[in-house]
């Protein structure tokens, strides 16, 4: 094998990788059709190992949830409500708490496609997450976050 | 002294109990019933009884409701409660309809519908749910889904599952409502009549020519929660209030009451010199002026 040819090769691969790259969105969207009390999302997570890529994109899952709701869901206007960024400022600390240490017991399955990192910039991974919706609004009601439902 | 001590710290344990509990005291939920949707000449019993898919429809939207902890009203115990000789007695079904909704104390009802789609790729259900205020008739959510298709005759699992996939989003767009009320007060409706042989109509002038038409819009604007209020019409005999809005606790923190509110009206009405009866049904106010 001669250097031209090495050097075409090796172009094709960086090529193909890059293309394989790119198929990440880093976007949360609705995964499929779930009953009610459970919500199916992918969502595309950004980090220069894969375990902190794929703890981004489950944390960017649960906040659009909160804040922004996933269209065509179970959840399609956000869990905090009308107002969420105000209750999401008026209750950070909690919040936070829960998004950094206690999100894996609303978890019902995960499965991560792959990882590829390229640089900060592009998402490296796509989780398909299928959360306990149920479990996660009575979490949030039992700590005063959101209201049960009714006035 | 010791004994003055004693009783100055019991008035103060007294007045801090007092505040304490009046802070906390837990607001008064709506009550919701869940019924068929039915058309000027339908009857609910009839729907009720001899639709199967709407029977289930219902019952899962009320699975909905007891999933988060909301019961409803049953409407198949509240239709027993109204004698079946008075339901026969009114020939006019939206009477009847309009009669149940007001007899069962529900503040919010929800409208359920199914039907049945036919095609060559096969069979599906559209359900369609629409939750309203029982007294001003607003709009609360609307919600509508149609099962996935299959070859199938068992519509009951398809209506299953269209009730499935929409029960959180519509439960979502109710606690909207909710969140709504809670921000903005609660909804009353006012109907102000004058009775037959009454002096007064709503063109009465006082003595700085002010109409009492316009004498009462001046108090609703003062009486209602951020001066927030609709007026639907006016006539000389009539005033219809579709939309008033008031708070859900008073400033310490009670529940609010309407009939303290139509009591505060009445006053009112009785310091231009009126006499008024009035009818009060949840949160739909009759006044009649004598």
């Amino acid at each position: 094998m001669n250097l031209k040819t090495l050097l075409g090769l090796s172009f094709i691969f960086f090529v193909a990788l890059g293309c394989v790259g790119a198929k990440f969105t880093g976007e949360t969207i609705k995964h499929k059709t779930v009953p009610s009390g459970q919500i199916s999302v992918i969502s595309g997570g950004y980090g220069k190992t894969k375990v902190s890529s794929v703890n981004n994109a489950i944390d960017k899952a649960f906040r659009n949830i909160l804040l922004h709701g996933i269209p065509g869901t179970n959840q399609s206007t956000p869990m905090l409500g009308s107002t969420a960024e105000k209750v999401y400022q008026q209750n950070k600390k909690a919040i936070e708490n829960i998004l950094s240490n206690d999100l894996e017991r609303y978890i019902l399955d995960r499965e991560v496609s792959a990882y590829r990192f390229l640089n900060i910039n592009t998402p490296s991974t796509e989780v398909r997450l299928l959360i306990n919706l149920q479990a996660f609004r009575s979490r949030l009601e039992s700590q005063g976050i959101i209201r049960k439902f009714g006035i | 002294m010791r004994g003055i001590i004693l009783i100055l710290l019991c008035v103060m344990f007294t007045q801090a109990y007092s505040q304490e509990e009046a802070a906390t005291s837990p607001k008064i939920q709506p009550k919701v019933m869940v019924m068929p949707y039915t058309t000027a000449k339908q009857s609910v019993l009839q729907e009720m009884n001899n639709n199967d898919l709407v029977r289930l429809a219902i019952s899962n939207v009320k699975e909905a409701f007891d999933k988060r902890n909301f019961p409803t009203v049953d409407l198949n115990a509240k239709l027993k409660m109204m004698q079946n000789d008075r339901v026969m007695e009114i020939e006019n079904q939206s009477s009847i309809k309009q009669e149940l909704i007001e007899l069962s104390g529900a503040d919010i009802y929800v409208e359920t519908e199914a039907n049945i789609n036919r095609s060559s790729g096969g069979n599906s259900v559209t359900v369609i749910l629409s939750a309203y205020d029982a007294f001003t008739g607003m709009s609360m959510a609307n919600k509508s889904g149609v099962s996935p298709k299959f070859y199938t005759e068992s519509f009951e699992k398809l209506v299953d599952k269209a009730v499935n996939e929409m029960s959180d989003d519509f439960m979502n767009m109710i606690q909207a409502s909710f969140d709504d009320i809670n921000a903005r007060g609660r909804m009353l409706a006012m109907n102000i009549t004058f009775s037959e042989d009454s002096e007064f109509d709503m063109d009465s002038e006082d003595d700085d020519l002010n109409l009492l038409s316009d004498q009462i819009e001046d108090w609703l604007e003062a009486n209602s929660l951020n001066s927030y209020y609709h007026i639907q019409g006016v006539t000389s005999t009539k005033m219809i209030i579709d939309e008033i809005r008031v708070p859900l606790q008073t400033e310490d923190g009670k529940n609010f009451r309407i009939s303290k509110f139509v009591q505060k009206f009445r006053k009112f009405l009785k310091s231009k010199g009126m006499t008024t009866s009035r009818d009060l049904q949840g949160g739909r106010i009759f006044i009649t002026i004598q």
